[in-house]
């Protein structure tokens, strides 16, 4: 009888064990990495390519901004109309590096360690992009018009005015694909992944 | 300075709740496995906890215990959550947890195992159910009684018919896996 009850207890004792061990905090926090180590993956993939918000970028926009300003510059000493699609260039570099520029500055607000300020941080970057992607065509556009009749000598070449009307429609195609396919399925899953970092490890157990 | 001190209070009341929610996420989840048959109802349900702990964490005070307190609160809105969806589908069959595993690395046949308790635990009384989690919790037999109003020898006889209970459905079950 004595003997009964001490294997019940072993059972019972066990079954305690098993219901403790069946949801742990460290086992909550396997799926909180796994979902990080996944989203990792999909940002070092934005990051390939937009980079936005890396050194890389920051200095090579900042770069090129001072190049077309100072070609400019030189071109509107010399009088020359030609320094017109020069100053486009330049301030559309120059928005590009400010994205860039503030994408830095604001990764100073987040401790990088915490989940949830890597994935806030991140979302920011790509909310970002997507503004920058809207916003390249509008800056693009008026670049390929003023190089269409400040270069009059050209307008008589055929390959030219193709050139000038095919490498716009292929710019805001690929705009497009990008915004569509690749930007907004990452905007999508960084919210969900806040929203599920945010409530306390609801989704993590299944 | 009226308004740094609330503040400050809020902010610190805000570092004790995330502190609570972190240090007892697991026990909270657990026992919200235990009054659900389904996920979403699990997020609404620990949601709803938080919530409820939220506004009354002001109320606490430090000669409770906080496991009692907070088992206290979670098990009261946890029961009624279960009566509301009850209410909400009162047709709907219990639905086994099969398609959910448990995140512990563990081997296959245990989590299996693990499984299968969690469907024993569902399959009992919501009021033995509350007991039986307890228990499983490792609460003390005072605690149970606080916690669930019932007598100490009251919650002592029904764990002593609970536990054979549950052994029976799980062997019944290993049996049945066999």
């Amino acid at each position: 009888m004595q003997g009964d009850d001490s294997s019940e207890n072993k059972q019972i004792h066990r079954l305690q064990e098993m219901w403790q061990q069946s949801i742990t905090n460290d086992s909550l926090k396997i799926k909180e990495r796994e979902m990080i180590n996944s989203i990792q993956h999909q940002m070092d993939m934005f990051d390939n390519q937009f980079g936005l918000g890396t050194w890389k970028m920051s200095s090579m926009n900042g770069f090129m901004a001072v190049f077309f300003l100072l070609i400019a510059t030189r071109d509107f000493m010399r009088d020359s109309k030609a320094n017109i699609p020069f100053v486009l260039l330049a301030i559309m570099q120059g928005v590009m590096f400010l994205f860039h520029t503030l994408s830095r500055i604001k990764k100073n607000s987040y401790d990088m360690g915490k989940a949830q300020d890597y994935i806030a941080y991140n979302l920011q970057r790509v909310q970002l992009q997507i503004l920058l992607t809207k916003i390249t065509p509008i800056l693009v556009l008026p670049i390929f018009v003023v190089l269409y009749w400040y270069y009059p000598i050209s307008q008589d070449s055929w390959e030219w005015r193709m050139i000038i009307l095919a490498l716009p429609i292929i710019g805001v195609a690929w705009s497009v694909w990008q915004y569509k396919n690749k930007l907004i399925p990452l905007r999508t899953r960084l919210k969900s992944a806040l929203q599920q970092l945010n409530e306390p490890q609801l989704d993590h157990t299944a | 300075m009226t308004q740094t001190t609330d503040t400050k209070n809020t902010a610190s009341r805000e570092a004790d709740f995330v502190r609570l929610l972190d240090d007892n996420k697991a026990r909270i989840m657990r026992l919200c496995r235990a009054y659900t048959v389904s996920r979403e109802d699990r997020e609404d349900l620990f949601q709803e906890i938080a919530v409820q702990l939220w506004k009354a964490l002001p109320n606490y005070r430090a000669e409770a215990q906080v496991s009692t307190w907070l088992y206290r609160i979670a098990l009261n809105v946890a029961l009624r959550f279960s009566y509301q969806t009850k209410r909400r589908k009162p047709n709907v069959e219990r639905i086994p947890w099969i398609e959910e595993t448990t995140p512990h690395p563990h081997d296959d046949a245990t989590r299996e195992r693990a499984e299968q308790l969690h469907r024993c635990i569902a399959a009992l009384p919501e009021i033995d159910r509350s007991v039986m989690v307890l228990y499983l919790e490792e609460c003390s037999y005072k605690e149970i009684s606080e916690i669930t109003g019932l007598t100490e020898t009251n919650v002592g006889a029904k764990i002593s018919r609970i536990k054979d209970k549950l052994l029976g459905c799980m062997r019944k079950s290993e049996g049945g896996a066999a």
